[in-house]
């Protein structure tokens, strides 16, 4: 048996050309491919990763307890065991956890680590008696939080040239104004005096950051510009 | 103590490129003229084990270098999986770098690159058949055409790392054009496609003669010549690129050498279509040339000078394991699958005694698709039929189709097979 379209030989029974896909001509029954074992397919390759990352977790987690445990024994409080099992936690969120999956997910890894980070300063300030947290602790880290997520989104996500630039101007100016309101929680917290740094590098960025911004809608500029700094 | 090896110079670099779905191995594999006896097939890979001490290994890392580590139990023959080549894992080669696969009446042995090449392997296999014919049916197989006799020791020649011995003193560039790189739809499933034309031998001899060439010659000059079409398909003018076909060349026979373990180096042979359209005779009189060119004794030394010289430097010798595979996958990025289109790795004619001939009525052998190519191609010459083993890991079938069809235009019967249901 033949295949009319490309001229070779075709198996006994074969349904089709595997070569071009044509329908074979008048073809007999063909009971099953009996070349390869067509049930048999290889177990999914085991990751030796998890192992250790249960090692970590384990370690971890004994170190945490530990201190727990040693510190209600001795002080029958909790004390500064607390410090170390948010920390421990914190440090595990941010460091081991996003291990456990395939892939490196930013966008729900980079806010949970955050939101830990702001849990433990929480707890700081609980177990201190500061009054820091809602004023000045939530806001930066909420900030920090957003610039950090705005320059990874720009650094992984793919855009045209130009609207990066545009984004990358726009992430300057933003950094610019958190300089600006970092002073001002500073100063709202721990009535530090207003505008005696920020400005300063509130105005690197900003100007920075406009200037790339407008870069970004002309062309003959920003071809310059690649010209100079291209990596 | 258990002994354990250096990986030999070519070996170096399959660690250090696999990844957890790609691995660098080969099969090969004979079809019997009965169904296969499991209990029969393992007792032969048991008695080949002191006879061949550079198989019977495990892939250990240490501190600065890979290392090959051998091990107390040969490895039980498996039935086969519903594909071929199917991936490697690490834990795998930790176990053991080679598998012995069993099916209806079929033997294959399937290698990781790092213990063998294609010639190593060839000979491990008939000699595996030798052995399971001898217990299976109490025939005396003569010990002829590489078979090994068990009840000899292995030689120290046939363990040793050849490329230390054959280097140059000089390394060659490796500068060479980069090439046209053939495209698909990826599986997705990392299930592997065969397609296997079946070609008498006789027949594509006869039309290698006619075209002043040898078989592999004649196989990839049509290869050549499939790609460029192919090429002309997607891109035209200036900005197509050179079509070579990259062809392991069997260094034994250069030498003179006897080990067992890789000594093969590849050759980038083809053509530029920018320069003209070339027909089928000039691209195999340019093969031909290309060939002549290369195939130096003192031209192979430098280019083995080129891999060697490296690995002996001292300040990458002192280098974390980890820094060396970065710096290797660097290398192989940069030269190991850009200059080549294809690779055409021919087997070349699978001589065996008569006995033995008897009960096998086919030898295939397939290499596993490279890192970022697409398709292999892999011939193997068993009595009148040539299997020449196409894999790929995309959907199209295009490079085939052409392929196999040029060759039935020239007037050679064909026969295709493939492993889809």
């Amino acid at each position: 048996m033949y295949c009319v379209k490309c001229g070779v030989r075709l198996e006994d029974g074969a349904a089709a050309c595997p070569l071009c896909g044509t329908p074979s001509w008048n073809p007999e029954e063909r009971e099953r491919n009996t070349h390869y074992n067509p049930e048999l397919y290889p177990a999914p390759e085991k990751e030796g990763k998890y192992t250790l990352l249960a090692v970590i977790t384990v370690v971890m987690a004994g170190i945490a307890l530990g201190c727990l445990i040693a510190c209600l024994v001795a002080l029958g409080r909790v004390g500064w065991s607390g410090y170390v099992l948010f920390g421990v936690a914190f440090v595990y969120i941010s460091a081991v956890l996003p291990f456990w999956f395939r892939r490196y997910y930013p966008a729900v890894f980079l806010p949970l680590s955050f939101a830990a980070l702001a849990g433990y300063l929480l707890y700081i300030n609980g177990a201190t008696g500061g009054h820091w947290f809602l004023s000045f602790a939530f806001p930066v880290t909420g900030m920090a939080f957003l610039i950090t997520y705005f320059s990874v989104g720009i650094a992984l996500i793919r855009f045209k040239p130009r609207t990066k630039l545009m984004l990358l101007g726009l992430l300057f100016i933003l950094t610019g104004g958190f300089m600006l309101l970092l002073e001002f929680f500073l100063h709202i917290s721990f009535s530090m005096k207003m505008f005696r740094w920020s400005i300063y590098p509130a105005a690197f960025f900003g100007i920075l950051g406009i200037f790339l911004f407008i870069a970004s809608l002309i062309r003959p500029l920003r071809r310059g510009l690649y010209k100079k700094f291209f990596i | 103590m258990k002994r354990w090896m250096r990986l030999d110079n070519a070996a170096l670099i399959f660690p250090a490129i696999r990844n957890s779905r790609w691995v660098n191995t080969f099969r090969i594999s004979a079809e019997l003229t009965e169904t296969v006896d499991p209990a029969v097939l393992a007792q032969a890979v048991k008695d080949l084990k002191p006879r061949f001490p550079s198989f019977y290994v495990r892939l250990g890392t240490g501190a600065f270098w890979y290392y090959l580590q051998q091990i107390d139990e040969a490895p039980a023959p498996r039935p086969e999986y519903a594909y071929p080549l199917t991936h490697m894992g690490k834990r795998e080669q930790r176990r053991c770098c080679f598998r012995v696969l069993y099916h209806e009446n079929r033997i294959a042995a399937e290698f990781f690159h790092v213990i063998t090449d294609g010639k190593g392997g060839e000979i491990f296999v008939k000699s595996l058949v030798a052995r399971y014919l001898e217990l299976r049916y109490g025939i005396t197989v003569p010990k002829e055409g590489g078979i090994r006799d068990i009840a000899d020791k292995a030689r120290p020649e046939e363990v040793q790392d050849a490329f230390r011995k054959y280097t140059g003193e000089v390394p060659m560039t490796r500068r060479e054009d980069t090439v046209y790189h053939l495209f698909g739809t990826p599986d997705g499933t990392g299930f592997m496609h065969i397609i296997t034309g079946l070609i008498p031998t006789d027949e594509l001899v006869k039309k290698a003669r006619e075209y002043h060439s040898t078989v592999t010659g004649f196989l990839s000059a049509v290869m050549i010549k499939t790609i460029i079409d192919m090429q002309d398909c997607h891109i035209r003018g200036k900005k197509r690129r050179p079509v070579k076909i990259s062809v392991p060349i069997n260094m034994r026979k250069v030498f003179g050498a006897e080990t067992l373990r890789n000594f093969t180096l590849v050759l980038n042979i083809g053509v530029d279509p920018r320069l003209k359209e070339y027909t089928l005779e000039e691209i195999c009189r340019e093969y031909r040339n290309q060939m002549a060119l290369e195939l130096t004794p003192e031209k192979m030394a430098a280019r083995i000078a080129a891999n060697v010289l490296p690995a002996q430097n001292k300040l990458l010798r002192v280098a974390p394991l980890f820094i060396k595979n970065m710096a290797m996958r660097w290398v192989y990025s940069r030269y190991g699958e850009r200059k080549g289109c294809i690779n055409i790795s021919n087997l070349g004619l699978i001589d065996m005694p008569a006995v033995m001939q008897d009960h096998v009525k086919r030898i295939d052998f397939v290499v596993g698709v490279q890192l970022t190519y697409p398709n292999n191609c892999s011939v193997a010459s068993c009595g009148n039929v040539t299997a020449v083993n196409m894999i790929r890991s995309i959907q199209e079938t295009e490079l085939e189709r052409r392929f196999f069809t040029n060759l039935v235009k020239l007037g050679i019967p064909v026969a295709v097979e493939s492993n889809e249901s």
